[in-house]
């Protein structure tokens, strides 16, 4: 089932007005006009791979609201979509507008309705429509050798030799996972150790660098890292620890990750602590990479992405099990594992290494569905959070689903002018990031998947919610009572604690972590802690369907999501 | 990548210690049976040195043990355990007046060394001690100790100057003449040896003491007493107030107090023997590094500036290079203003396209530019008078004063590796 010819057309008239202003755009790294791209997330840094992302197809919003003030939404495209105001924090006309979309299913389309030249010059560019994302079969794996895979194999196939490793490495970062290969132990559990061909040993990050956090002291596997540190030159770091290496067969082994990380390290430094750079390394690796076999090129083939990295907030794996797509714009379709395979993308160069990895990779994807969240971890108020179960299904089910019984979960994408967030990974998608798009689709991930991002953002599954923040797809928002009043959300702030260690820094009645609101933002100071939602990309607008309720009603649904 | 986390202000005093403290390279345990003979060496000649040394060591380095993590205040004293040890000196020196007031003109720069090499592990309480100190043949350990002095405006008497400081500022006038001094010794017969009170290579030898009335657990006093020429003598006085900032990186440990205040004379004989002393004050950067000295050359180099602002900040900065030529040169900077905490900066650091040649033939660049990511610090750090090369084993390096002109005046030191040599741009041995 799809869209009805009518809608179909107007959705082909958005783009072509996309497609208009985006062949008008000139590149501009910094600043400008939002180009950026999206994605979600995944793996990342040194391995910093990740995850693909790929684009999707909508209307550029005006994003000169900001701070939950305002943003009048006009929906004019849509006939079947109402206008909102929330100038007043007040809904204009009835909701939830998110119904209109409830018997769209978000469907792959091709390039055919983009200005003809760039149709054509990216003609493996697929986009999909807003609406119910269908489940897509997944590869059967065995979570157990998934689990084990995660965290020894070397699908990050590059890295600092282990000696050298292991000589800056001081007692208290090494904190480890159990149950895994006594090569090994002593290591923290954010990287894996290999033997190259040269018979050296090298230790690379693994995926939990970025999906796995230390929650009150206990390592939470799948919980993205909201407090990891992209802001240094990453390049800086890795070349310094040269200076211990020695040898031609160590030298080799970190020159080629040097150089590796020094191709990516200008597209990987957001402005802020805590923010993930995924979406721009990954389409940087791209660039450097042929399609048709993953050859490594030292010239970029594509152009390379801006160096005004748009922000994301991690998702949590245990997720995985219920979403039919990967992220945020819904554009990891069909099978999960060859596209969590782009966490190998900084150093696997031939189809042969890449066999290797798929082989194991369905069992990694299969453990990764296997998680589940942590419970909340402090009291709560059970009749509270029965009335504000209630509310959610009353206002929030729609697109985030219900918990009850079985549950069920709806995986709706929803366009950017219904949601209203941060446009940037959407308006990025339908331009600046067709050549990923295209990238991915020719090649060997595109085998078994599709790279098709949505006109707007997914709806995500909350189960484990509380342990999430920062909030919407950018982490802009610190906690989920702000999330549902979008007028208190602040312009400025920075957390109040640099790891999520501290229970007490935890705040159990607005949900997220303790944090200062902040008067002045980055054009003042220079603190790379400060969240400045005025940056590009780092918007904190939008999802304004909390704003309706009243503060009773927040008080009952934040009590009943600690619950999910 | 997501490397341990180790800050990049750690990388500062860790850039020093890959830079040229030590590592003269691949120094190893033996039972030495060669003796060293006490020697001092021009510039020139430091090559030949280097490989006089690791002519007289053996293998077995693996023997000594890994040193644990810095731990102040503990660490604060000798680490006769080590393979390496060494303690360096840098600073910029002026003149003061009768009245005791340190006159406002940076006059001469110093750099002292003192260098520990172990040559077999030894243990216990007294692993410090040789077996028989009594015989030339029979030694634990070498030492080194290296002094180069440079002025900076020996034309340029002070206004007002006394006749006193006019003949201050004459002797001082005259290092320039003063080649690097340096000797080798190896441990027995007094002729060096260390202590944890006490370090000496013939006649230079550094003095710490822990008594004082200052509460800090890290307070030291130190005295540094180094010989120029045969005429001429210069003794330093300063005290560590508070604990250092202290890092690892590999199998050596080190800490680093920066703009430490010192205060001290230099002494100089006439030809009838009669002394004059000059009265000097100044503002200096000391390090102890210790542990094991690297077995060989790493795949990056690191250039290193440590420089003294007019508006009493102090900045560090370093720079990485590969050996192999390839790959970006990344530079690092911090800049500790005065009353504020360490801040890390961007910073542009560009080679004048004018060089120097060294005695040895290497070309090094004659100044480098600095430029701050927002303008506002612009300089260009000039070596001041002439080059004086070291080899560290692993690097052969220049380790000069520099000054600093700009938007900022200062003083300063610099550590650099040579200049390419063959267009390649690969760093040579």
């Amino acid at each position: 089932m799809g869209y009805s010819g009518k809608m179909l057309s107007r959705i082909s008239a958005k783009r072509r007005t996309i497609e208009k202003v985006q062949a008008d755009l000139v590149w501009q790294p910094h600043g400008a006009p939002l180009l950026i791209l999206c994605k979600p997330s995944t793996m990342r840094r040194l391995v910093m791979v990740a995850a693909l992302t790929l684009l999707s197809g909508c209307n550029s919003s005006d994003q000169s609201a900001s701070n939950g003030a305002a943003a009048k939404v006009v929906a004019a495209e849509s006939a079947d979509i109402e206008s909102l105001d929330t100038s007043n924090g007040q809904v204009e006309k009835e909701l939830p507008p998110i119904a209109q979309i409830a018997t769209a299913i978000s469907e792959i389309v091709d390039t055919s309705d983009l200005a003809g030249a760039r149709a054509e010059q990216w003609s493996a560019a697929r986009f999909a429509t807003a609406g119910t994302i269908a489940a897509a079969q997944q590869r059967p794996g065995d979570s157990e050798e998934g689990r084990r895979a995660l965290v020894e194999e070397p699908y990050v196939s590059c890295g600092i030799p282990e000696r050298v490793y292991r000589q800056l490495l001081t007692a208290s970062e090494a904190t480890p996972i159990e149950g895994r290969y006594a090569e090994a132990d002593g290591l923290p559990y954010s990287v894996n150790v290999s033997t190259n061909n040269d018979d050296v040993r090298i230790v690379s990050n693994n995926c939990l660098t970025c999906h796995g956090t230390e929650l009150f002291g206990e390592l939470v596997v799948g919980l993205g890292n909201e407090f990891l540190d992209f802001t240094n030159d990453a390049s800086l770091l890795v070349e310094r620890a040269g200076a211990l290496v020695q040898g031609e067969d160590e030298t080799r082994a970190w020159e080629l990750y040097a150089d590796r990380i020094g191709a990516i390290a200008p597209y990987m430094r957001p402005h802020t602590v805590g923010v993930n750079p995924a979406n721009n390394l990954t389409f940087a690796l791209i660039a450097h990479r042929r399609a048709k076999d993953n050859a490594w090129s030292e010239t970029p083939l594509l152009p390379l992405p801006p160096t005004d990295v748009p922000p994301v907030s991690v998702p949590p794996w245990w997720r995985m099990a219920k979403k039919p797509a990967m992220f945020n714009l819904g554009e990891g379709r069909l099978d999960h594992a060859r596209i969590m395979m782009a966490a190998s993308m900084l150093c696997t160069d031939t189809p042969q290494e890449l066999e290797v990895i798929d082989a194991y990779a369905p069992d990694i994807r299969a453990y990764i569905a296997s998680l589940t969240p942590p419970a909340y971890p402090f009291p709560v108020d059970q009749g509270l959070a029965d009335a504000g179960g209630d509310v959610f299904r009353a206002n929030c089910s729609h697109c985030h689903g219900n918990y009850e019984g079985e549950g069920d979960y709806p995986a709706r994408l929803v366009p950017i002018d219904i949601v209203q967030t941060d446009s940037t990974l959407v308006d990025f998608a339908h331009g600046p990031g067709l050549p990923y798009i295209d990238w991915f689709n020719r090649s060997y991930y595109g085998e078994l998947s599709t790279a098709a991002p949505g006109p707007g953002y997914v709806a995500p599954p909350l189960d484990g919610i509380w342990a999430t923040g920062p909030f919407l797809h950018n982490g802009s928002v610190p906690t989920i009572a702000m999330v549902l009043e979008s007028g208190q959300r602040p312009r400025y702030w920075q957390h109040d604690v640099r790891d999520a260690s501290d229970k007490a820094s935890y705040d159990q009645v607005r949900l997220g972590w303790a944090h200062t609101v902040l008067d002045i933002g980055k054009s003042a100071a220079s603190d790379v802690h400060i969240y400045d939602t005025d940056k590009p990309g780092y918007a904190n607008v939008g999802h304004l369907f909390g704003d309706h309720l009243s503060d009773d009603e927040r008080v009952a649904v934040i009590e009943y999501l600690k619950t999910l | 990548m997501v490397l341990p986390r180790k800050t990049l202000d750690a990388w500062m005093p860790k850039a020093w210690l890959l830079a040229g403290l030590a590592c003269t390279a691949a120094l190893q345990s033996c039972s030495g049976e060669a003796p060293v003979n006490q020697s001092s060496f021009s510039s020139s000649e430091l090559s030949d040195l280097s490989g006089q040394l690791l002519e007289v060591l053996d293998d077995g380095a693996e023997l000594f043990s890994a040193p644990a993590q810095p731990d102040l205040p503990a660490d604060l004293s000798a680490h006769s355990g080590a393979q390496f040890e060494s303690f360096s000196l840098e600073t910029v020196l002026s003149l003061d007046d009768e009245a005791s007031q340190a006159l406002t003109t940076p006059v001469a720069a110093l750099i002292a060394q003192i260098d520990r090499f172990a040559l077999r592990p030894v243990s216990g309480p007294n692993e410090a001690e040789p077996d028989d100190n009594g015989s030339q043949w029979r030694f634990d350990g070498i030492m080194r100790s290296r002094v180069f002095v440079d002025s900076v405006s020996s034309e340029n008497l002070p206004t007002g100057a006394s006749d006193t400081t006019a003949s201050g500022h004459r002797a001082l006038g005259a290092l320039r003449n003063v080649e690097l001094s340096e000797s080798v010794q190896r441990m027995a017969l007094d002729l060096a040896g260390a202590t944890p009170q006490s370090l000496w290579v013939g006649a230079d030898r550094l003095d710490i003491r822990v008594a004082g009335t200052n509460t800090s657990p890290c307070y030291r006093s130190y005295r540094w007493e180094a010989a120029l020429s045969p005429m001429q003598r210069i003794a330093l006085d300063f005290t560590m107030e508070s604990c250092p900032e202290a890092s690892s990186l590999g199998e050596l440990n080190t800490w680093a107090a920066s703009a430490v205040e010192v205060s001290g004379a230099l002494t100089s004989l006439d030809g009838e023997g009669e002394a004059s002393v000059t009265a000097l004050s100044g503002v200096a950067w000391f390090r102890q590094s210790w542990g094991n000295v690297p077995s060989g050359a790493g795949a990056v180099v690191i250039d290193t500036l440590t420089l003294a602002l007019d508006d009493n900040s102090h900045l560090e900065v370093s720079r990485s290079k590969r050996r192999s030529g390839r790959g970006p040169k990344t530079v690092s900077a911090t800049l500790h203003a005065q009353g504020k905490a360490p801040t890390s900066i961007e910073l542009m650091w560009e080679d004048s396209a004018e060089s120097l040649l060294a005695a040895s033939g290497s070309a090094y660049p004659q100044s480098i530019a600095l430029r701050s990511a927002d303008d506002s610090l612009r300089v260009t750090a000039t070596v001041m008078n002439r080059l004086s090369e070291a080899n560290t084993g692993s690097d052969v390096r220049a380790h000069v004063p520099v000054v600093v002109t700009g938007t900022h005046t200062g003083v300063g030191f610099v550590s650099l590796t040579a200049l390419p040599v063959d267009g390649s741009d690969q760093v040579g041995l």
